[in-house]
């Protein structure tokens, strides 16, 4: 048979799946949208930081360009020294640290503040002077070390008459505008001169160890001069770069913040979802096992309730379970129900009416038949024929027997079947008296009889035992003082029975055919079990006549 | 604990869909690999240990760039036989303590091999330490003499100087005719300066000439060239060798210009780089050096080298770059050939050659290639080859 899933299992898997799903795509959505505008909130936002400090430095940058083109145009144009004019502007300049004039061949004229390792060197061949000689523009130089500091150092050139004014930058205040940007827990700013080497980072032993990061795609961008935000790996990990560029040295200024930092409110959004996700599952389960119950619990109650009325009892009540749904079906249920009664209580009456008619009809067959026999009995004692009063003799056994099938029917609770053993014993002990068994010595007995018979066979069967019985009495027992006749019948399996009849007398004609034996009798217990009932009769001398008779049970 | 930087394998952070086709390339290789045994994935440790810092940090800095170039190269083309491989550089500060700090901190962080370091005194510091570690050390500058016939974890890439110090006495004596030489070396690497100060000076006497002064100096941010200078041509010589970094080399040979002196320069080769001509301007002009390089080289090798270089940090490479990028190359080379590398050292001596940018690097039993010296002048404002001594 097939299994079927349990109702309130299902419906509680259907509420908990549709609130987990519900809740899953709310989430995923809101995931998804919070993810893309954040990530786009992060980009423009460190870009505009980065932009901004770009536009800083630049204008960090202005100011020694400025002060080294306000040198140059003094010097030009009035009667001051370099040695008069460039201390006060060193000392004062928070970006300038050293300042050289260099003269047309190359050659440091001046030095501010004075160091001898300077004065009167050849710096034609330094590539910030040749550029600026060749350009007649000031120049941003690349990293390098410095002779007097011996840390990285850039300079800005600008040409001075023949030669060139140089400043010597101070890092630190480049250093000094990346260390105040702090974004999230571990977000930073950079600066890379245009070959890519850092000039500023929170770890100044990158920038003192002129560390060179092109190989970033996202500074690669930025050195090209395409400003915007790149997702890119540092060390394994995901950052996104934001790169401005500053345009007058070509330099590019980096904020970098690592991915899983800045989308750590997507990531708790997700946490938070999963959560929700789970605890609403979670309320899903309980609602669903609730709603599931109450939903299902009449259903079970009215199967219950179905199963008594089936069992014929209508006495239940059939009550609702607080659904207007359950309420109407309970209430069609119970109209069902008295309907149902009320139209049995109609069968059964007019059953009953139909039975005492019918047990009337049996009853009033059996009195005609027995009013039959009754006068062929008379008859036959005023023949004189002895053969004639055996035919009419016969007759009258038969018609009692087939009477006394209708005697058994309205006698018994049945009126469909025919308590068979009970109508035997009745046969034999009516015909016993008919032939007088008793004083002859002769007993009949019904050994064994387990089966019940309609109508129909039981006529039948009844006729051939009567035929059987009345034949013994006839033929069995001439040469003997006593004899006994037994009837065994037995269920052989589920529809097939056996009835072996068998006597202990003078037994049967070696040569006997029951199908051209010229006995009436025998002739017609051949043609009921063979012809009308399809059934076998084997006929056997077994210490006596012994019949075995075998036929199939009709049901209806 | 000394800081370090790492270099990893860049990967792409791009998301993209995976077509059927790819899916199909993968569950295809996935299905070798699991009849063919999978290999080891896990990323290959390399250290660097060098003088990133300071006025003679070109050494470190430039061997530094060649060694992330070949990893970074390396890892593009799929890495060791399929592992990538992670760069982690540390700074010896030209200290011998950090120096063996440094290394002790990559051997512990499972360094397969470190290339390093860039000056002689740090190697012969760091060397006891790669001994008991029995962890390969592949140098790309250090020559000094006293690493050399040792049977230890130590190779370089460049010949003991010895036999290009000879070459460079036997020159100033022969082909300069000078015969009063100054020598003027720097302490901060005594190890490599001194043993070419007292090569020089044995070979320069014995050939007949004489070495009027020997001055030692230590190259720090107060230092005063004019002084020094001052005391170098105070002994009157003809020529003057300059044991030192290519700033204080440039800067010495400025002072004594300034003077109209015209005393002949020599350089050990230390500061044989373009950036010489930079800071020394017109004063370095007629120096003569020795080197084992040739940056107008025409190996096709050395060409794309020097493209590839100058398109990863804009910028020409030196002598320390070419040699930090062949450490890189020996090792990996050897890397892949061998399970584990505890036999690297054995693996590189069974090899013997290997492909170098310009010509070929052949290692004795001991690790101690045989390079070509090459002498170098600047003319002109540019380096060039000299006949081969």
């Amino acid at each position: 048979m097939k299994k079927f899933p349990q109702l309130k299992t299902t419906l509680c898997l259907a509420f908990m799946l549709a609130t987990a799903v519900s809740v899953l795509i709310v989430g995923y959505v809101a995931l998804n949208l919070l993810g893309r505008n954040l990530t786009n909130d992060i980009k423009n936002k460190n870009l505009l930081i980065a932009r901004s400090l770009a536009s800083e430095i630049q204008t960090l940058l202005e100011e020694p360009k400025a002060t080294l083109a306000e040198l140059a145009e003094i010097l030009e144009n009035e009667t001051a020294t370099a040695s008069a004019l460039f201390p006060s502007v060193v000392k004062h300049s928070d970006t300038l640290e050293m300042i050289l004039l260099i003269d047309a061949e190359g050659r440091v004229a001046h030095v501010t503040p004075s160091n001898r390792n300077y004065s009167g060197i050849d710096m034609s061949n330094r590539r910030f002077f040749r550029r600026t000689r060749e350009t007649g523009a000031p120049f941003w130089s690349s990293t390098f070390i410095s002779i007097h500091t011996g840390k990285p150092t850039l300079t800005l050139s600008l040409p001075f008459r023949r030669g060139a004014l140089v400043g010597y930058l101070n890092l630190d205040r480049l250093n000094g505008i990346s260390d105040r940007v702090n974004i999230g827990d571990s977000g930073y700013a950079l600066v890379v001169d245009r070959e890519g080497t850092l000039i500023a980072h929170p770890d100044r032993s990158l920038v003192a160890e002129q560390v060179n990061i092109r190989d970033n795609p996202a500074i690669a961008q930025g050195l090209a001069g395409k400003e915007g935000t790149v997702k890119a790996d540092h060390r394994g990990k995901d950052q996104f770069y934001s790169v401005a560029f500053v345009h007058d040295p070509g330099w590019a200024v980096g904020v970098v913040q690592p991915v899983s930092e800045a989308l750590k409110p997507v990531a708790k959004g997700r946490r938070i979802i999963l959560a929700g996700a789970g605890l609403a599952l979670l309320i899903g389960a309980f609602l669903a096992l609730g709603v599931a119950g109450r939903i299902v619990r009449p259903i079970v109650l009215l199967a219950a309730h179905t199963k008594k009325i089936a069992g014929g009892d209508y006495a239940s009540p059939i009550a609702g379970c607080g659904y207007q749904e359950m309420e109407k079906l309970a209430g069609h249920f119970r109209q069902m129900i008295d309907a149902v009664k009320s139209r049995e209580e109609a069968l059964r009456n007019a059953l009953g009416e139909k039975e005492v008619l019918l047990r009337e009809i049996h009853h009033r067959v059996k009195n005609n038949m027995q009013t039959i026999a009754s006068l062929l009995r008379m008859h036959a004692r005023k023949i004189d024929d002895a053969r004639l009063t055996e035919i009419v003799n016969d007759c009258r056994d038969r018609i009692a027997a087939m009477s006394l099938v209708h005697e058994s029917l309205y006698q018994s609770d049945s009126l469909a079947k025919i308590d068979f053993e009970t109508y035997l014993n009745k046969l034999c002990r009516n015909l016993g008296r008919a032939y007088h068994a008793g004083g002859k010595g002769v007993s009949v007995s019904v050994d064994r009889c387990d089966v019940g018979l309609n109508l129909d066979q039981g006529v039948a069967v009844g006729l051939v035992v009567s035929e059987l019985i009345s034949n013994a009495f006839k033929h069995a027992f001439h040469e003997k003082e006593s004899g006994s006749v037994a009837i065994n019948v037995k269920n052989i399996d589920d529809d097939r029975v056996e009835m072996i009849v068998a006597d202990d007398g003078a037994g049967l004609p070696a040569d006997l055919d029951i199908r051209k034996t010229s006995s009436l009798g025998l002739r017609l217990v051949g043609g009921i079990i063979t012809r009308e009932m399809g059934g076998t009769i084997d006929v056997e001398n077994d210490n006596g006549a012994k019949f075995i008779i075998r036929f199939k049970i009709k049901t209806e | 604990m000394l800081r370090s930087k790492t270099l990893t394998p860049a990967a792409s952070s791009e998301k993209k869909r995976i077509s059927p086709a790819v899916f199909a390339t993968i569950f295809s290789l996935i299905s070798i690999l699991m009849f063919t045994g999978c290999k080891d994935k896990t990323p290959i440790t390399i250290g660097f240990s060098g003088n990133l810092t300071g006025r003679l940090s070109e050494l470190g800095i430039n061997a530094r760039d060649g060694a992330i170039l070949a990893a970074e190269e390396r890892n593009k083309a799929g890495g060791i036989n399929g592992r990538p491989i992670i760069l982690k550089v540390k700074n010896d500060e030209l200290d011998r303590e950090k120096a063996v700090q440094a290394d002790r901190e990559l051997i512990q962080e499972g360094a397969a091999a470190i290339i390093g370091h860039t000056t002689s005194t740090m190697s012969i510091a760091a060397v006891p330490v790669m001994n008991a570690a029995r962890v390969l050390m592949v140098s790309p500058t250090t020559s000094t003499n006293k690493l050399t016939g040792l049977d230890d974890y130590f190779i370089r890439l460049v010949s003991p100087w010895k036999d290009a110090t000879l070459h460079l006495a036997r020159y100033a004596f022969e082909r300069a005719d000078l015969r009063k030489i100054s020598i003027l070396y720097d302490l901060s690497n005594p190890e490599y300066t001194r043993m070419v100060h007292d090569t020089f000076r044995s070979e320069f006497k014995k050939l007949g000439g004489d070495v009027l002064c020997s001055k030692p100096y230590t190259s720090t941010p107060g230092i005063d060239y004019t002084v020094i200078a001052d005391s170098l041509l105070a002994c009157a010589p003809d020529g003057i060798l300059i044991v030192g970094g290519v700033m204080d080399t440039a800067m010495i040979c400025q002072h004594v210009r300034k003077t109209n002196a015209t005393v002949a320069f020599f350089s050990s080769g230390w500061a044989g780089n373009e950036n010489l001509v930079e800071y020394g301007g017109a004063a370095v002009e007629g120096i003569v050096f020795v080197n084992y390089w040739d940056m107008d080289s025409r190996n096709p090798e050395f060409v794309d080298f020097k493209k590839r270089f100058k398109k990863r940090f804009h910028r020409e490479p030196t002598f320390p770059s070419m040699f930090g990028y062949e450490c890189a190359q020996v090792i990996f080379q050897a890397l892949a050939q061998i399970d584990n590398p505890s036999n690297l050292k054995e693996k590189i001596i069974e090899t013997g050659k290997f492909n170098g940018l310009q010509e070929a690097i052949v290692f004795d039993q001991y690790g101690d290639p045989k390079r070509t010296p090459l002498l170098f002048t600047i003319k002109n404002r540019r380096m060039v080859r000299m006949e081969r001594p």
